[in-house]
């Protein structure tokens, strides 16, 4: 049972560990907490045509809608020339904004509420089977939706390294270099949606986003090496998943804000083990 | 009864627009834009102690803990940027979703163990009907204040906004004016969270300045866009959700204020989305038109393969070509005329740059044919002043006199 909630867990923070640090690198982290945000208008309209909370539909259409929120963000940064984070915050809060509208006109129609969004069914991992009666019942459904993504990064990872590698470090080098950085970072942004959502479906947005946070920064203290930070984000990830995960269940803590709540600890200890100070204090960014 | 209901919404929503729109456009200034989002998640757990504490989450222990809590987390996100390789957005994102699970851990913890909640729950989505009389003073006060400050103090903020460094350097005690706007914006945030929500009020802060930012960075409009801007969608939001108790109030002044700003990002003169692909458009028609005018110039009777030539098409409407009887396209008197004009400044550039910055004469063609598309009037009067009105060019073309 709780080797069935880490199994999926540990799939997710792999997925968060290579997300999360392209992302940090790119100077775009609160991307992720955007993209966790903007699931919300995809989720009630996924809802609305399969009549089913955690069907593919709905994982599909909430999967659309946050990367479009990605896509939008860019689109408005580079083409009309809105400070990247004024429109991370425009685009991000609108749709969030459309998302509840559209559950309240539904009325009572939608169950959908704050504390499943928020904290997850972490609990419930183990018993929601697809109920097919066929091999694809032998796993849980959310540990399926994790091997099925997390497949699709470690193709993308195997066929795309070099490139993901440039881009992450340079992508002024990365167009120079003709490698297209716009594909590149688009391909990122919808394996990050389709983990966002799958790891939404499981564990709610709390530690979806904490786990594309916390542990890519708290690796990126430790290491010098582009392996060292994904193996240690990775074990960033495991390590709080599974402190976490006791801790809640000793003390009878919510498991998802609990977990976030260790990998934050592990990001402290690290900032005051490998702190410095900046040179230029003053820095805002440029893009 | 129910119209006096109405105006207290009402008035609610405006003051709280009015006072997130005003704090909002310093900090989107200084492009701390997403330090709103952080800060509203980040006093989540200051308000869930003040419950604990006090028992009720409205009156001062709220507000008290709201800044508290709040100045830390923007302390946090400053010392996390200065002392290790973290960039902005990431610290801010660290700070963010710790203090957040922090505050679901505390309220989980509250409500297990039977504490009444009040109506904390408001705190992630926002409720503008539980607004009190009460809630409605401490907001007009704090409205009275923040304009207050904000037009005494207000040469400090282009000053600082524009030029941190500058500032320092001109005197300006730039570290007491971080502090004071970090605090005020933590106590505007906490008074607002409850009828907004978390994120709702995090737009509020963000957009009316985008927006006034986007149209003009003169001050005076800027103001002026943003406060317009979320007093009318305060008010919008405010209608509604009195009919609709149900609707969030937050989310509908949210969703105004993009129908509201949006428009300006796509139509807006010369900003605009829209407005610059169709700019483009235009350029590429207009240097395309040129190349077919000036390739109809030096050959003559043409009989194009491309039977819907676009290029030939819109100079035939413009009437300066005409197809004859055998399908052959010519110009017109008033298109020769435009063709010379191009073809004079091809031929007059290549002449410059051969004459003058010396470039070998089987150099000169690829530059002229993007220079002819960009030379004016008077640019091309005063190049062939200076190149004393030359009768050919460095291929011994002639150059057609100016008419």
């Amino acid at each position: 049972m709780t080797f069935l909630i880490l199994a999926t867990a540990g799939l997710l923070a792999f997925q968060a560990a290579l997300g999360g640090s392209f992302l940090l690198l790119r100077r775009s982290a609160m991307l992720t907490d955007a993209m966790a945000h903007s699931v919300l208008p995809g989720l009630v309209i996924g809802y609305l045509f399969s009549g089913s909370r955690s069907g593919p539909e709905v994982i599909l259409f909430a999967a659309a809608s946050s990367f479009f929120s990605a896509y939008l963000i860019d689109y408005l940064n580079k083409f009309a020339g809105i400070w990247f984070e004024a429109s991370t915050g425009f685009v991000f809060t609108s749709l969030f904004a459309i998302g509840i509208v559209l559950i309240t006109t539904l009325g009572g129609n939608v169950d959908l509420d704050a504390d499943c969004v928020l904290y997850g069914e972490l609990l419930y991992v183990p018993f929601r089977y697809s109920s097919t009666h066929s091999w694809y019942d032998a796993l849980p459904l959310p540990l399926w939706n994790q091997i099925w993504v997390g497949l699709a990064w470690a193709l993308f990872l195997f066929f795309r390294w070099k490139q993901l590698k440039t881009w992450a470090f340079d992508a002024e080098f990365c167009r120079h270099a003709g490698i297209s950085d716009h594909v590149i970072r688009r391909l990122v942004l919808a394996l990050t949606s389709m983990s966002i959502v799958v790891g939404f479906d499981a564990f709610g947005a709390i530690l979806v986003v904490g786990f594309f946070i916390l542990p890519a920064a708290t690796a990126w203290l430790i290491s010098r090496t582009w392996h060292a930070m994904i193996l240690i984000s990775l074990l960033v990830g495991l390590g709080s998943t599974g402190l976490g995960y006791s801790l809640a269940l000793f003390f009878d803590w919510e498991p998802g804000p609990s977990i976030v709540s260790v990998a934050g600890l592990f990001f402290l200890a690290a900032a005051f083990a490998f702190r410095q100070n900046r040179a230029n204090s003053t820095f805002r960014p440029t893009h | 009864m129910i119209s006096t209901q109405l105006l207290w919404i009402i008035a609610g929503c405006v003051l709280a627009a009015y006072l997130l729109a005003l704090s909002g456009i310093p900090t989107y200034l200084r492009r701390e834009a997403l330090t709103g989002d952080a800060l509203s998640h980040a006093i989540f757990p200051g308000v869930v102690l003040a419950v604990w504490i006090s028992g009720s989450n409205a009156g001062w222990p709220t507000y008290v803990s709201g800044m508290l809590v709040g100045s830390l987390a923007l302390f946090l996100i400053q010392t996390i940027h200065q002392k290790t390789r973290i960039p902005k957005d990431g610290a801010t994102g660290i700070v963010l979703i710790v203090f957040f699970s922090a505050g679901l851990l505390l309220l989980g913890r509250l409500q297990r163990s039977g504490v009444p909640l009040g109506g904390i729950q408001h705190v992630l989505l926002g409720k503008a009907a539980t607004l009190l009389p009460a809630d409605l003073g401490i907001l007009g006060i704090l409205a009275i204040l923040g304009s207050l400050l904000f037009f005494v103090f207000q040469k400090w903020v282009w000053l600082e906004a524009f030029d941190a460094k500058f500032a320092q350097h001109s005197g300006l005690p730039t570290f007491a004016y971080s502090f004071v706007l970090n605090t005020w914006t933590a106590l505007v945030l906490t008074a607002t969270i409850q009828i907004l929500g978390a994120v709702l009020s995090a737009a509020m802060l963000l957009t009316p300045a985008a927006l006034g930012h986007f149209l003009s960075p003169n001050p005076k409009i800027l103001i002026r866009t943003a406060l317009l801007s979320a007093i009318a969608a305060a008010v919008f939001a405010g209608f509604i959700s009195a009919s609709i108790p149900a609707m969030s109030t937050g989310a509908l002044m949210v969703i105004m204020l993009f129908f509201l700003s949006f428009p300006f990002f796509l139509l807006y003169p010369e900003k605009g989305i829209l407005m610059k692909w169709i700019a483009r458009k235009k350029e590429a028609r207009r240097w395309s038109d040129e190349n077919t005018l000036k390739f109809l110039f030096n050959s003559t009777g043409i009989r194009s393969a491309i039977q819907n030539n676009p290029s030939l098409r819109r100079l035939s409407n413009k009437k300066l070509v005409h197809q004859n009887n055998q399908g052959e396209w010519h110009l017109t008197q008033t298109g020769i005329k435009n063709a010379e004009r191009i073809v004079r400044k091809h031929r007059l550039w290549e002449t410059f740059l051969h004459q003058r910055l010396l470039v070998p004469e089987d150099h000169v063609h690829e530059n002229a044919e993007l220079m002819e598309h960009l030379l004016d009037d008077e640019a091309e009067e005063r190049l062939a002043q200076e190149l004393n009105h030359p009768s050919s060019d460095p291929h011994l073309s002639p150059i057609p006199p100016r008419k």
